[in-house]
């Protein structure tokens, strides 16, 4: 998808892109938003993560990247997994190696979901939504949706 | 914050690239699709670009797949061919901006697992850089490219009341000049690979070779059935690795590298890759006839914009 520039790899791995403002076990904004407005109606996210094929069944939204859907730091609540909204079959169960289709809304990027954790393994990916939002049941990573990212 | 470092997709273009670079990009899938096919019809994987570096392998469907300056490519003529359209309704559209670069660099590269010492000494099962600041930069990317209300409905094409406005808006011209139609672009190559990656698992070699990595992990007292179950552990949750996670990482690539887990599971998954690749030749060369033609297109269109 992407070309990792060498550089970065050598300036991250000197530590020169360490950032400064986030002690370890900290939750970030991200993390926060996904958490707490995945299951809000009012929430602008863009890609949505279901329990059944076909879109049906409980579903979730996500707004950004997730490197674990089963453990994520939340301050004030520990390592907490990602969960199934309470509507629908599924409902409350966890998200992560449990959905069998996604929708991607945004109409300029993609959206892609990975077999494992921290975007290792292989992938399924959607393609931008246009000019409706775009499903798929998911193959690979049919109940095996570790982590996911833009794309 | 560091967010200007991360280098994003296409950035090493600029905004329009030149046509020589453009067709230069499509040339690899040309030759993919009608040179490099194996001879049964199916293209072969390939570990010698670097046997060491499992990002720059090769499976025998990727050449059924756009690669990722081709997906740069392909995105850049889409949003230019957007703002071309919008311009002709009189708004200022400004394509929507690649996205920070972060996760794996090919599709081969994480597909086993971590493979790279340098980056697991600082990051353990995480890929290099921070990803605070790339989900943040995300973020910024992504809300740069909200639409006001009278925009949206001209590029989706939703009650704008314009006249001549084309079907299913800009969004949809956008996605019809570069890829000839409406609908989604096939997934038969990404979903007969992932299917391929599944089974391969299963096969004995890899589970042998998934046995010997797990003794060998357990030998150094990490407690793990399969090698991707390590960076699922919940105790690695931290965006930040810490010790005990570079630790485990460091202790899985000597296990790895022992057992030549990597190499097994791309070996496996290559054969059933290219029987995939023999069964459904016809629907896989149609498909890539439909992204030879787009690739022509889009780059056409990010030299005119039109």
């Amino acid at each position: 998808m992407r070309t990792l520039a060498k550089a970065l790899t050598v300036a991250s791995a000197a530590g020169l892109l360490m950032f400064s403002g986030a002690p370890a076990n900290a939750s970030t904004p991200q993390d926060e938003d996904n958490f707490w407005l995945g299951c809000q109606s009012y929430n602008t996210f863009k890609f949505r993560l279901y329990y059944n094929s076909n879109t049906a069944g409980a579903y979730r939204d996500f707004g950004y990247a997730v490197g674990n859907f089963g453990a994520v730091e939340i301050y004030g609540s520990g390592t907490v997994a990602y969960k199934f909204c309470s509507t629908g079959a599924g409902a409350g169960q966890g998200v992560k190696n449990n959905a069998a289709s996604a929708t991607n809304e945004h109409t300029s990027y993609g959206a892609c979901i990975y077999y494992s954790s921290w975007f290792n393994g292989a992938k399924d990916s959607l393609q931008p939504g246009i000019p409706t939002p775009v499903s798929k049941n998911l193959v690979n990573t049919y109940n095996e949706n570790a982590s996911f990212q833009w794309c | 914050m560091v967010l200007s470092s991360f280098r994003v997709r296409g950035a090493s273009r600029g905004a329009r690239p030149a046509l020589a670079l453009a067709i230069a990009v499509a040339l690899p899938l040309l030759a993919a699709c009608g040179g490099q096919s194996g001879k049964d019809g199916a293209a072969d994987g390939d570990r010698s670009a670097d046997p060491g570096n499992p990002a720059t392998w090769v499976l025998p469907l990727q050449a059924y797949m756009p690669d990722s300056e081709q997906e740069d490519l392909l995105f850049q003529a889409v949003e230019d061919a957007k703002a071309a359209c919008m311009a002709r309704f009189g708004f200022n559209y400004r394509p929507a901006q690649p996205l920070p670069d972060f996760g794996p660099d090919t599709l081969t590269d994480l597909r086993y697992g971590i493979h790279d010492r340098q980056v697991a000494e600082t990051y353990g099962y995480k890929p290099a850089g921070d990803m605070i600041a790339y989900r943040e930069e995300t973020r910024q990317v992504m809300e740069a490219g909200t639409l006001t209300p009278a925009e949206e409905a001209v590029m989706t094409g939703k009650d704008s009341g314009k006249a001549g406005l084309p079907e299913g808006g800009c969004a949809s011209e956008a996605h019809r000049r570069v890829y000839g139609a409406d609908g989604q672009v096939s997934t038969l190559a990404m979903d007969l690979s992932n299917e391929a990656y599944a089974k391969a698992k299963k096969t004995e070699p890899v589970r042998k070779a998934f046995r010997s990595w797990s003794q060998c992990m357990a030998k150094q007292g990490y407690a793990y059935d399969e090698p991707l179950d390590a960076p699922s552990d919940p105790a690695f949750a931290a965006l930040k690795a810490e010790p005990a996670e570079i630790a485990t990482a460091l202790a899985d690539l000597e296990c790895r590298g022992e057992y030549r887990v990597a190499e097994v599971w791309f070996d496996a998954e290559t054969r059933l890759q290219r029987e995939a690749a023999e069964q459904h030749v016809q629907e896989l060369q149609e498909a890539g006839q439909v992204l030879e033609t787009s690739l022509k297109a889009a780059a056409r269109t990010t030299v005119t914009g039109s």
